[in-house]
């Protein structure tokens, strides 16, 4: 089985089989589009993801490996957020700190399904919640000037969900 | 959990995509948690798309009215806006970016003033007239100058238009796909061109309609026949209402000349013979929505040529109900009524189920998320059901005497309810209310109408939560 080997920005190198690297779309095209030759033996540079978010990655590509593409239209399925596969969830079970840093990789690597997955669990955190609530989750400061809350407030009374 | 805040927030991308999987309500919370946050919300199109800005506004709308405000101060934020009561003549308070405008109840319009919205808004995606009147007028002093390539969908719902509208539509709407009239024509000017005036509409716009809605009397199978055999046009959803003069014949000839209808909704035409939905199943291979009356059928082996269905309505008397997988793998939304004989109902898969007079107790409802049950007996056991369907999201109850205790209990049962809409329940008081804004403060969406031992008090209360919540009592 054909190996790649991805350089991360501390510097360490990992061997990855290239299946599991293709799961990430910016690593399919560098490979298929630019041509980079993996038998070179020369490492992939990733700058943006540190050793021990993408040593968490790939744990995670290793597992969806063999997952079939997901239905692209379904406008309905795209919005639930309680269909996350249990083996994700505990995946998942994270400081927030190591979640967004998944996240801010996921992107940068491009794995729509591991974005999704750690969007949907994004979105459960803030589901039921008031702002107050929601700040304190995620530990976010109220920035608003002075009476800007209540003008959103007054703008929110205009809006409905759209059916 | 506290953590020390020494990383970078969410950037404005992943945010959005973690907003995508919120509702228009939670929306409307997070916008009020930190400048970032909101900024994301009103800068993406396509989370915007998510709300209706309304506005309501009994009389003329002048300038310096507050709602008139709100509009303009919402220009150009807003991609939807639901506009009632309003005689807006200034159009250019609205924004020129609107993809979908409603215009609820407006009597009196000009279609001069119409025409004037439209040249405003020619990015307008979607134009839904409901009881909104439009006064005679004369085509020849009509200026039809222009045309609207961004609009898709037209609906006109129980206003009173003359019919030469129709004519001007011809003449405005190029590529109209979705095109809906429910009892919405002036008598008055109704005359013998009207079905031609209907027909030269959607002849006009054969080559992109795909959804057609008629609702109203006076339609003959003969003109809808002359609409299905028109040339190009690949109809996809028809949806056919009051049409008393239908015969069970033009439904068959329908599907034969419109073979690629994947959602049919026929209400006025009571089936009476099982060869006939047979033979209008097997024309239509890829149907995937139904809803029909039928009498006196005693099996729905004909739904057995429709594998594709994922939502059926049925308005009959069955007696027996099994949807296996077999027979049909991708149902999730059923909706029955008046199936007062029915012994058997296998719900393993359905999503969403809507039922009148339901005489037993649905079983294996695990992965039910929607509920409507009207007009149900006293003994039926809510809270069994509740419990077995603990996925539900969505929970309505119409014209059901239950009381307090037996609503509470089976509202305990659902975790993840969002939406309660209780409707006409005589016995319900203000303690149910009481046990909402103390216990389900995370519920969304909670509808309160004509429930008459609900008094004002807790009304009061319950309005108390609307900044959360949207109430109609």
């Amino acid at each position: 089985m054909s190996t790649i080997k991805l350089e991360t920005s501390d510097g360490v190198k990992f061997t990855v089989k290239t299946q599991v690297a293709k799961c990430s779309g910016t690593i399919r095209t560098m490979l298929e589009d630019i041509g980079i030759n993996p038998q070179d033996g020369e490492a992939i540079p990733l700058s943006n993801v540190h050793s021990t978010i993408l040593q968490k990655i790939l744990v995670w590509a290793e597992h969806h490996v063999d997952d079939p593409e997901p239905p692209r239209d379904d406008a309905d399925a795209a919005k639930r957020t309680d269909d996350i596969c249990s083996w994700d969830e505990d995946f998942l079970k994270v400081d927030q700190r190591t979640l967004f840093d998944v996240m801010l990789a996921a992107n940068y690597l491009d794995m729509k399904q591991l974005i999704a997955v750690c969007c949907k669990t994004v979105a459960n955190m803030i589901k039921g919640k008031t702002a107050d609530q929601i700040r304190k989750t995620f530990n976010i400061e109220n920035d608003f000037p002075p009476g800007d809350e209540d003008k959103i407030r007054l703008r929110n009374q205009f809006c409905e969900e759209r059916r | 959990m506290e953590e020390p805040k020494d990383y970078p927030p969410l950037p404005t991308e992943i945010l959005e995509l973690v907003f995508h999987h919120l509702s228009a309500h939670q929306l409307k919370r997070a916008r009020l948690v930190c400048r970032a946050w909101n900024e994301t919300i009103c800068g993406s199109n396509s989370l915007l798309d998510k709300f209706v800005f309304m506005v309501n506004h009994a009389g003329t709308c002048r300038k310096t009215c507050s709602d008139c405000a709100a509009l303009a101060n919402a220009r150009g934020r807003f991609l939807n806006v639901k506009l009632s009561y309003i005689l807006l003549e200034n159009w250019s308070l609205v924004s020129e970016h609107l993809q979908r405008v409603t215009l609820n109840c407006g009597y009196g319009f000009k279609v001069e003033s119409l025409l004037n919205m439209l040249r405003n808004v020619s990015k307008l995606q979607s134009l839904t007239l409901s009881h909104v009147s439009i006064d005679d007028f004369k085509l020849q002093n009509v200026k039809l100058d222009f045309k609207m390539k961004h609009l898709t969908e037209l609906s006109i719902l129980n206003g009173r238009i003359p019919v030469k509208c129709l004519y001007v539509f011809k003449k405005v709407c190029v590529r109209l796909v979705v095109l809906n009239f429910v009892d919405c024509f002036d008598w008055k000017c109704f005359s013998d061109h009207s079905d031609e005036q209907l027909f030269n509409l959607i002849f006009a716009v054969r080559d992109t309609l795909e959804h057609l809605g008629l609702t109203y009397r006076n339609i003959q199978g003969d003109l809808l026949e002359n609409i299905a055999s028109i040339d190009r046009l690949e109809l996809k959803r028809l949806s056919l209402d009051k049409c008393d003069k239908l015969k069970e014949q033009h439904l068959i000839s329908l599907s034969r000349l419109q073979p690629g209808l994947e959602h049919l909704e026929v209400r006025s035409l009571h089936f009476r013979d099982e060869n006939i939905l047979t033979e209008v199943c097997q024309n239509l291979a890829n149907v995937t929505c139904f809803t029909l009356q039928t009498i006196q059928l005693n099996n729905t082996s004909w739904l057995g040529y429709s594998p594709r269905l994922t939502h059926l309505e049925l308005n009959s008397n069955c007696t027996e109900l099994e949807f296996d997988e077999v027979a049909l793998p991708n149902l999730k939304t059923l909706r029955l009524k008046w199936l007062r004989n029915l012994q058997h109902m296998k719900l393993d898969q359905i999503h969403s189920f809507a039922v009148r007079y339901p005489n037993l107790l649905p079983h294996k409802t695990t992965n039910l998320r929607r509920l409507e049950l009207i007009e149900v007996r006293p003994s039926f056991p809510l809270h069994l059901l509740c419990q077995r369907s603990p996925k539900l999201e969505s929970l309505h109850l119409e014209r059901i005497n239950i009381v307090d205790r037996q609503l509470q209990l089976s509202c305990r049962a659902l975790k993840h309810l969002r939406e309660l809409s209780l409707q006409e329940l005589t016995s319900v008081t203000g303690r149910f209310v009481e046990y909402i804004c103390t216990y389900r403060r995370n519920l969304e969406v909670i509808k309160v109408v004509w429930c008459r031992k609900i008094g004002v008090s807790e009304r009061n209360r319950l309005n108390a939560l609307r900044e959360r919540m949207h109430l109609t009592c």
